[in-house]
């Protein structure tokens, strides 16, 4: 049934999966059936707002398709849908199996520590992964019926920003409890970095002596340049950031992990 | 020391801090025997056991499993070993056919046969899921994992917690099935009795401390005899006194009340030709055996 670990956790997150993909579909759903009000309001109010912001949050283009999407999805919410998934299933991983013994049967086999990791990292990245088609697949259909003018290549480099920001995070507080052992370091951890991310995102912009800084941030990296700014289609390079530092994170963990105390 | 050992563990120590939770322990742990490791919660035996199976680092020392570095050649060590923890639990939501055939895959797979014959033999329906099951029910599971790919070297900590006397003697059974086949069990406990019915050799730890390793069978020529034996004609204290390993002689009456450590033959030879009406005799048994060790004057 269970080949190996990665097959088993794919099982184990398969009801949160689920959980989620009808949260974001219903999510998707509300932001696209609310497009025709949008498009035809009168949006000059959102002048009011400085130039910075309106940039940040795409409102001078809200009443275009993407500059919509944009706005109410790929700047704001889905980050952090994405985010607290990518955080809850890297924190719980390899914790829950720490804390309960699971692991030291599983230990007792001749699976290695390495193998153990990895395997569940991967089944971790899949479910992003695959969330990150849930909205390709979501916004595609459902934008081409309510005909916003929305590309596919623009769709899917958003959705990859996305997958990238739970991706980074979530193998943050993975390695925090490769180290530790620890759900509660792992979750302070992760989402301290997530949110000072954020907010240094948002002064960077807002304020100028920050600007020079913003490629500091991992939200610059994801959303304020490619398709979540400008629409434009095209993946920027400087996604390959969050991929990085994704892999760093579990990578310098696994060496740590390998020769830890297990359980206590 | 030879590397025919099935465990061989030297000087092997577990700081946690200022605490010492397992103080210089040496093991030497033959092929195809029962071992019985005793000592009071709180001993160091998880702590040890956890160090065999490569979860904590030792502090000092080390240990071989069959001939592996019990740390550094974790992977190959436990191709051949079956382990159960002392407070084993699995998946709730899979069911026990699931789990067990998950860590099959993980150990490359199991003869099937083997898990059905176990769970027969248990008394255990592999279809329950893990969460619905009681105690006794989620230990067989453990002892099924642990059992079902015939290893070399079972390491069982607690392993008849919440078990019915009934399946404790099938267990058993099976850990003297595995002895006959060759293989070794080390298996932890502060339950004496079931010890004593299956170890050949015991080791016994207290505070982190090994106090000694023996065959049980000499253990028994440590113990201590209370016994109160009934005469015909009531001997003199002093012959009974001069008999090996007698001592607290009491006289009441026609009865009388004594202790002999070691062996009872001398005793019995001297007081024979007054006329034995009547004898009982506490057994020893391991437990007070082991509680004499904490008394530093006894042995």
């Amino acid at each position: 049934m269970f080949a190996n670990v990665y097959t088993k956790t794919l099982r184990d997150l398969r009801k949160g999966f689920i959980g989620w993909t009808i949260g974001t579909v219903a999510l998707i759903g509300f932001v696209v059936v609310s497009w025709p009000f949008i498009r035809d309001m009168d949006m000059s109010f959102l002048d009011e707002y400085p130039a910075e912001m309106r940039e940040l949050f795409s409102f001078d283009a809200i009443n275009t398709g993407p500059g919509y999407l944009n706005s109410q999805l790929f700047t704001s919410m889905l980050p952090i849908m994405f985010i607290v998934y990518g955080i809850g299933a890297g924190a719980r991983l390899l914790a829950s199996e720490e804390d309960t013994r699971t692991m030291d049967v599983l230990l007792a086999t001749p699976l290695s520590r390495t193998r153990l990791m990895l395997d569940k990292a991967a089944a971790a990245a899949t479910g992003l992964v695959g969330l990150g088609l849930v909205v390709f697949l979501s916004i595609w259909a459902m934008a081409s019926l309510a005909d916003m003018g929305v590309s596919a290549r623009y769709t899917a480099g958003a959705s990859l920003a996305m997958v990238l920001l739970g991706l980074l995070y979530g193998a943050i507080a993975y390695s925090a409890t490769a180290v530790t052992g620890k759900r509660s370091v792992a979750i302070a951890v992760s989402v301290s970095l997530a949110v000072a991310g954020y907010v240094f995102y948002l002064m960077a912009a807002l304020v100028d002596a920050l600007e020079s800084w913003k490629w500091v941030t991992p939200f610059h990296h994801a959303i304020g340049v490619g398709p979540a700014i400008d629409g434009s289609a095209g993946i920027p390079l400087s996604y390959l950031w969050l991929a990085i530092g994704a892999v760093l994170a579990v990578a310098v963990s696994r060496p740590i992990f390998q020769r830890r105390d297990i359980g206590l | 020391m030879s590397d025919t050992s099935a465990i061989l563990v030297s000087e092997i120590t577990k700081h946690y801090g200022d605490t010492v939770a397992v103080d210089g322990v040496s093991l030497d742990v033959p092929r195809g025997v029962v071992f019985g490791y005793l000592g009071p919660n709180g001993a160091g035996k998880t702590t040890t056991i956890r160090m065999l199976l490569g979860l904590l680092a030792p502090t000092g020392g080390a240990a071989q499993l069959l001939g592996y570095d019990s740390w550094s050649e974790r992977e190959e060590a436990h191709r051949a070993i079956g382990y159960l923890p002392g407070d084993f639990t699995a998946y709730a939501e899979l069911t026990s056919e699931e789990y067990l055939s998950y860590l099959s895959s993980l150990r490359g797979g199991v003869e099937w046969a083997n898990v059905l014959g176990l769970a027969e033999r248990l008394d255990l329906r592999l279809e329950a899921r893990f969460g619905t099951l009681s105690h006794g029910n989620r230990q067989k599971v453990g002892i099924i994992q642990a059992f079902m790919h015939r290893p070399e070297l079972l390491i069982l900590d607690e392993p008849t917690t919440g078990l019915d006397p009934l399946i404790q003697q099938e267990f058993l059974a099976m850990v003297r099935e595995a002895r006959a086949d060759g293989r070794t069990v080390f298996m932890s406990s502060h339950v004496l009795s079931e010890v004593e019915d299956s170890a050949d050799i015991v080791g016994m730890l207290s505070a982190g401390k090994l106090l000694l390793q023996k065959r049980v069978d000499s253990l028994k020529d440590l113990s201590v005899h209370h016994m109160t034996l009934t005469f015909d004609r009531l001997p003199p204290r002093e012959i009974l006194e001069r008999a090996a390993g007698v001592r607290d002689v009491v006289r009441d009456g026609s009865r009388v009340r004594l202790t002999v450590e070691g062996s009872t033959k001398e005793l019995l030879a001297v007081a024979a030709p007054f006329g034995i009406e009547s004898l009982t005799s506490v057994e020893p048994d391991l437990e007070a055996i082991f509680l004499g060790l904490y008394r530093p004057e006894v042995v």
